[in-house]
């Protein structure tokens, strides 16, 4: 019976996680003020991509994580593929560590997640300085930072009351009916 | 049936890591490209934008609207403050009109006694904005006009009254517009009338400083800034502010566009003058069987 249903539900899931994730790029790019010197805004699909490699993996398949930042990058004139090469990288070191995460308290879960985004951008920060390329202001980057750190709860909490998004108790099975 | 399921994962691991480790060195390899053979990499990325987002105008168009008739409405709430704004604009208004249309006859009066032909290569076409750049590091926009318009690399592009960029990568059906507030525009200017040359370097702020004035002491706070032509990038003569003196002591310039409100874009034709590029030669347009290294027209 799990083989029947189960695979539709995970493609349908994945199709959800593809399908915001396009979404938000598509958003960032909707022309609404085009003055300068506007604020960075909390980088959103960062937190709901973490969110899902804790609580459901294998809904934000490597290749999804990949071709939707990857997409990112080329849209918005962001250095090709370095962005999406260190969100894989620190996708990758969630879900290699996921035992530990899913014992974490939310607290811990969320620190870890701000750290990985601070190393990500100051990574970022220092392969541009190293490759003589434009880098953005330092100070934006702080604020972008802080931004997606102060976000990451209130995604989070929306996912869970809003859509039923839990973290996967002891003992659940997973998709293809093995425990987790 | 332990055992088959055993081996099923060993594969799965294995041939995920693979997976992974192709798209390492795919992202690694793109941004190399990137950073060693740049050009290339961005017409690439022009492509695919001129590929994908042309085909989402239904998206963009309403929901750019939207925020637009909301910030409308916002405006409705300081009415009465507006109106009477206004009305001490028009007041001035009429006082200038009246100074402009005595100008106009004068300077009728004075192109008639000189016989002068404006210049009727000046024209343009216009583009709709799609996109912006997405994130708060670049300033550029993309409008619905390319190749196909015939578009072309370096063209100035401006709102109704003043320069708003130029042109930097062109696809078939979309071009990108540089804006003069992107921290990789430079432009050349002229701070009429004290006719001091400069250059109008954009840093991501809203007000872009004016870099290598030649006298700094000439210019003042509301002098007009225009472009002079110069490298044969723009034509001379087009608006892009007024001068402001900023609370660090640097002179910036106002830009005469309003970014918060760019729809359409003016897109101006322009071909350059046949550059001079040896002494003693017929200055001329390029023959066709004369190819000269300076003309890359």
């Amino acid at each position: 019976m799990m083989d029947d249903i189960a695979p539709f539900r995970l493609w349908l899931c994945r199709a959800y996680y593809l399908g915001i994730g396009l979404l938000l790029v598509l958003w960032s790019i909707v022309p609404f003020d085009l003055t300068a010197g506007s604020w960075p805004r909390p980088d959103i699909f960062y937190c709901i991509t973490i969110a899902y490699v804790v609580r459901k993996p294998e809904w934000a398949p490597v290749w999804a994580v990949f071709f939707v930042f990857f997409m990112r990058d080329v849209l918005t004139l962001a250095p090709l593929g370095l962005f999406t090469l260190l969100i894989v990288l620190g996708s990758e070191v969630v879900r290699g560590n996921i035992q530990a995460f899913r014992e974490y308290s939310f607290g811990l879960e969320w620190l870890w997640m701000g750290a990985i985004f601070t190393a990500i951008t100051i990574v970022q920060q220092i392969l541009l300085l190293l490759m003589l390329a434009q880098t953005p202001r330092f100070v934006e980057q702080i604020y972008l930072i802080v931004f997606t750190i102060m976000a990451y709860p209130v995604i989070v909490g929306a996912m869970k009351y809003g859509f039923g998004f839990t973290r996967p108790r002891p003992g659940e099975l997973d998709a293809w009916g093995k425990r987790l | 049936m332990a055992q088959q399921n055993d081996s099923e994962v060993y594969f799965r691991r294995v041939v995920r890591r693979v997976l992974i480790s192709v798209l390492l060195v795919f992202l690694v390899a793109t941004f190399m490209i990137w950073r060693i053979d740049n050009p290339r990499a961005e017409r690439f990325r022009m492509a695919v934008i001129d590929r994908v987002v042309p085909n989402l105008e239904w998206v963009f168009a309403p929901v750019a609207h939207m925020s637009n008739m909301i910030s409308d409405f916002q405006s409705y709430s300081r009415i009465y403050q507006q109106n009477q704004e206004l009305r001490r604009e028009l007041q001035q208004m009429k006082a200038w009109k009246e100074a402009a249309i005595q100008l106009e006859q004068k300077n009728a009066k004075l192109l008639d006694l000189n016989n002068v032909k404006l210049n009727p290569k000046l024209t343009y076409t216009t583009g709709v904005v799609l996109t912006d750049s997405g994130s708060p590091f670049r300033q550029s926009a993309l409008i619905n006009i390319g190749k196909h318009d015939g578009v072309v690399d370096g063209w100035a592009a401006m709102d109704g009254l003043g320069l708003v960029g130029r042109i930097s990568g062109v696809g078939n059906n979309s071009a990108r517009v540089l804006f003069l507030t992107d921290s990789s525009s430079r432009i050349p200017v002229e701070v009429t009338p004290a006719g001091q040359k400069a250059i109008l370097a954009g840093d991501n702020t809203p007000l872009p400083p004016l870099e290598f004035i030649d006298g700094v002491d000439q210019v003042r706070a509301g002098d007009r800034v225009v472009t002079t032509g110069d490298g044969g990038v723009f034509p001379p003569g087009l608006l892009a502010g007024t001068v402001f003196l900023s609370g660090d002591g640097r002179l910036r310039v106002k830009l005469a566009a309003d970014y918060r409100r760019l729809e359409f874009l003016r897109v101006i034709r322009h071909l350059p003058s046949a550059p001079i590029s040896e002494p003693g030669r017929l200055v001329g347009p390029t023959l066709p069987g004369q190819v000269s290294a300076g003309n890359d027209g």
